[in-house]
């Protein structure tokens, strides 16, 4: 499903204000969003994903607007995986799965066979099914980082936006997730916000920079994308290196 | 309980009607087994002889009303934890207590002295205090657990004070009457008053229970329950409204008894686990069966002495809490 | 007509009789037991609370429960005719109930001698015992005194906090009674809760507090002050079962009283 974001607004009462006048994401793939801190990457996954409410303009998923969707109809079409959890309540590993597929049983979220196999298939994508009974505090921060983006994979939906999935992550954690990423990448449309720009660079179809809450650049295809932008978006000068970015010091 | 290799057990319908079924049965045990105490031992077989109608006509009020208050406070108490975030949030949290007390305070001052005038007046100050708290904390665009939650604490406060004030510019006796409200009492309940609040403590409790899915989300987060199809708004005003209802029709029927309502669904929390869907059943059951065995106990090992039975709930309650808690660290 | 007559007979002779013929009493109140004893119908008692410690004999009698939550269920267990209190707290509830079942029952408000008197000759009445002799016993120690000159008094129920008495109650009569001007006796509350700064601006000559489980730290802090600031206060300490007791003792307070001031 592509999402068509227009004339999109929203102001905190900080002061900071995200402003889109047009973006669009193309039906599958990865997009990344690049940008300093503060430029609004994780504001603009959140108000597409619902969890904001924007003040004025419209959000079409599907050519569907997301404000005439069912909190549910959201639910089952986008999943949103957060950088982490604020507190991890003593839950298994399991139960957190099951939450995914809440818009799916809805009520007292009675899972059925279909629902117990999703979870099982999330799992098994993730790398985390000898787990499956742990509970969160148990877990590494990379396993943790995997279940959520597992909670994603079990919730069956179109578009999985992910916050800066990496963080706080060893290299062979990232290399992990970013592994899962691609083998979910032929069916579902991604949506990632990232700090690492040789990541991006390397895993991204097309690439969207913000700065200060309003579009910088959009690299609609990987042939399009410009190392000279992304430097201007960060002020720092980055290399191209046998196929990697690599950060330059002075 | 933090062992990774016992296997998860599936919640399904039958596994919630048992436990449903299960612990309804141990409660009316439990209550038919505690009408034989009292200040005479009437055998089960002899309930319903006509010697003893006076004792069944007293005792039959007062434990229903225990179960209410231990069942009511208990299940509130659980949602209220979650929602809040909060393990220090209770049903009193939002100032529906002392709302009531100051209800009963004023009842006594202008000298309404009926029974059921107090209570009316108690409820409709508790429920005057459910509309203000809401719209204080920012009404149907912006309430979130947090707002709420610094409201109710100021306004709980402001209530405290007024109490305090009342207390020390009228006489002895006023401050009497509003301690022994405080310590809370169900006995001299009619039947009907009891069967009434009874019932809508349990369709409330109901309404509440119908949330336990989305309770077990909302644990997560409140991003984490919007992304999984919750209505946080329509989620947040039944657990508020509803949670104060039961608060507000307990409080006003049999005062303010604290303790249960923080500690039991602590203790099932950490027996059972944090699946909504079943602990919020055991805490109904549970808080309800021990409030009936703690006031049973007391009123009986110290007949004829009333013992108030908000004073004691944390005799008996707090060794036990702290046992489970250091068993589990 | 003659029919009629016998049955009027039946009812007003025979009646009375059967009806006081079998008696048990339950007493909800110290000072209604102290009454019931003395009007002689303490043999009749069959219940009291734990407050009741006079006369001596109340001690053996079964107790149902404290003062301020006696134990219906002990009470029905001790199968009354009659139950008699005083209206506190809750006693409305708890007279609800015993209407319910049937029991004759009455609850007192008592706040001057005068209602003493008539609380007697109810209990009297309900009873049928003779009082006569009491009341106007009563009447006869509370009636107009004259003295030669009144003397001025503070009377502290309760040191921490304090709480004095105020106008128009029985122990505002007791201190009429002993020749004493209560400084507070203007105040409309019973027992106002009052400061130690209004006690020693008022400057009465006669401090009366109640001997109570840690007053006596309480007169010592009086007595200091007193020193310190060279008062000419005279301190009373007093029994409060006595004094703070509406019942036919409180002659005996007012005796009490007399005999305290003229030392």
């Amino acid at each position: 499903m592509n999402i068509t974001l227009e004339n999109v607004e929203l102001t905190y009462n900080t002061g900071f204000s995200l402003k889109i006048n047009r973006l669009d994401f193309a039906k599958g793939g990865i997009t990344g969003i690049l940008g300093p801190n503060g430029s609004g990457k994780s504001t603009l996954l959140e108000v597409i994903s619902g969890i904001l409410k924007y003040d004025s303009g419209n959000i079409l998923i599907g050519g569907k607007h997301i404000a005439r969707m069912t909190n549910v109809q959201r639910a089952q079409t986008i999943s949103y995986v957060p950088p982490g959890l604020d507190n991890l309540p003593m839950i298994r590993l399991y139960n957190l799965l099951e939450a995914g597929r809440y818009p799916y049983s809805l009520g007292f979220g009675i899972l059925d066979g279909k629902d117990r196999e999703k979870i099982d298939e999330a799992l098994n994508v993730c790398d985390l099914y000898d787990k499956k009974n742990y509970f969160l505090n148990q877990l590494s921060s990379g396993e943790l980082q995997r279940a959520l983006i597992a909670k994603a994979i079990a919730q069956d939906t179109n578009i999985i936006l992910m916050d800066e999935p990496f963080s706080n992550l060893d290299p062979a954690y990232t290399i992990k997730i970013i592994e899962i990423i691609k083998s979910v990448r032929t069916y579902k449309t991604i949506i990632l916000a990232v700090h690492d720009v040789n990541i991006a660079y390397f895993l991204c179809d097309s690439l969207v920079g913000l700065k200060k809450g309003e579009l910088f650049f959009t690299f609609d295809n990987r042939e399009k994308f410009d190392i000279k932008a992304i430097n201007s978006l960060y002020g720092v000068v980055f290399k191209l290196c046998e196929g990697n970015v690599v950060l330059t010091f002075r | 309980m933090q062992n990774p290799q016992k296997a998860i057990k599936q919640v399904t319908y039958s596994r919630i009607l048992i436990y449903l079924l299960v612990s309804l049965i141990f409660s009316i045990a439990v209550l038919s087994l505690s009408l034989s105490f009292g200040g005479k031992f009437i055998n089960p077989f002899e309930f319903f002889s006509s010697e003893n109608a006076v004792f069944m006509s007293l005792r039959l009020p007062r434990i229903l009303a225990d179960f209410m208050v231990g069942a009511g406070l208990s299940i509130v108490g659980c949602s209220f934890q979650t929602y809040f975030r909060n393990p220090l949030a209770d049903p009193f949290i939002l100032g529906i207590a002392g709302a009531a007390a100051v209800g009963v305070a004023v009842s006594l001052y202008i000298g309404v002295s009926g029974f059921i005038p107090t209570q009316i007046l108690s409820l409709s100050f508790a429920l005057a205090t459910i509309l203000f708290v809401y719209w204080a904390a920012g009404g149907l665009t912006s309430v979130t657990a947090n707002s709420l939650i610094l409201v109710g604490v100021g306004l709980n406060f402001f209530f405290t004070s007024i109490i305090t004030f009342f207390n020390s510019v009228l006489s002895e006796n006023f401050t009497k009457d509003l301690l022994m409200w405080y310590l809370g009492s169900t006995v001299f309940l009619d039947i009907d008053l009891v069967l009434i609040s009874l019932l809508l403590v349990i369709l409330l409790s109901s309404i509440l229970y119908m949330q336990s899915g989305k309770l077990n989300v909302y644990l997560l987060g409140e991003a984490f329950a919007i992304n999984s199809g919750v209505d946080i708004r329509k989620f947040s005003i039944i657990i508020y409204v509803g949670g104060s209802l039961i608060t507000s029709v307990i409080v006003a029927m049999c005062g303010a008894i604290g303790f249960v309502g923080i500690i039991i669904p602590h203790i099932v929390k950490i027996i059972f686990g944090l699946d909504h869907r079943i602990n919020m059943i055991l805490c109904f059951f549970i808080g309800g069966c021990f409030v009936v065995v703690i006031d049973t106990f007391f009123k009986t090992v110290f007949f004829p002495y009333e013992v108030p039975i908000g004073a004691v709930t944390a005799i008996i309650g707090t060794p036990f809490f702290i046992y489970i808690l250091r068993r589990r660290i | 007509m003659v029919l009629l007559k016998r049955l009027l007979c039946v009812f007003f002779v025979l009646f009375p009789l059967l009806s006081f013929a079998d008696l048990r009493i339950v007493s909800l109140a110290p000072n209604v037991t102290e009454i019931l004893f003395k009007i002689g119908a303490g043999k009749d008692i069959v219940g009291v609370t734990d407050r009741c410690d006079f006369p001596p004999e109340a001690y053996q009698l079964p107790e149902v429960g404290s003062y301020f939550r006696p134990s219906l269920e002990k009470i029905l267990m001790l199968n009354p005719t009659h139950v008699i209190g005083m209206r506190e707290g809750y006693t409305k509830q708890l007279k609800e109930k015993l209407d319910e079942y049937g029991i004759t029952n009455r609850f007192y408000q008592v706040k001057d001698y005068e209602d003493i008197i008539t609380m007697v000759t109810d209990i009297g009445d309900l009873l049928g015992k003779p009082v006569e002799e009491l009341t106007e016993n009563i009447r006869s120690v509370f009636a107009k005194n004259h003295f030669d000159e009144i003397k001025t008094a503070v009377f502290l129920i309760n040191t921490k906090p304090a709480y004095a008495v105020g106008g128009g109650n029985f122990v505002d009569d007791i201190m009429k009674c002993a020749g004493l001007k209560n400084l507070f006796g203007d105040d409309n509350k019973t027992f106002p809760q009052v400061s130690y700064e209004r006690v020693f601006q008022l400057a009465p000559e006669y401090i009366i507090v109640a001997k109570r489980h840690g007053s006596a730290n309480d007169i010592s802090f009086f007595r200091k002050k007193i020193e310190q600031f060279d008062r000419d206060i005279t301190i009373i300490e007093i029994e409060p079962n006595i004094f703070l007791r509406p019942s036919y003792r409180i002659t005996d307070a007012c005796k009490i009283l007399r005999k305290q001031l003229s030392k």
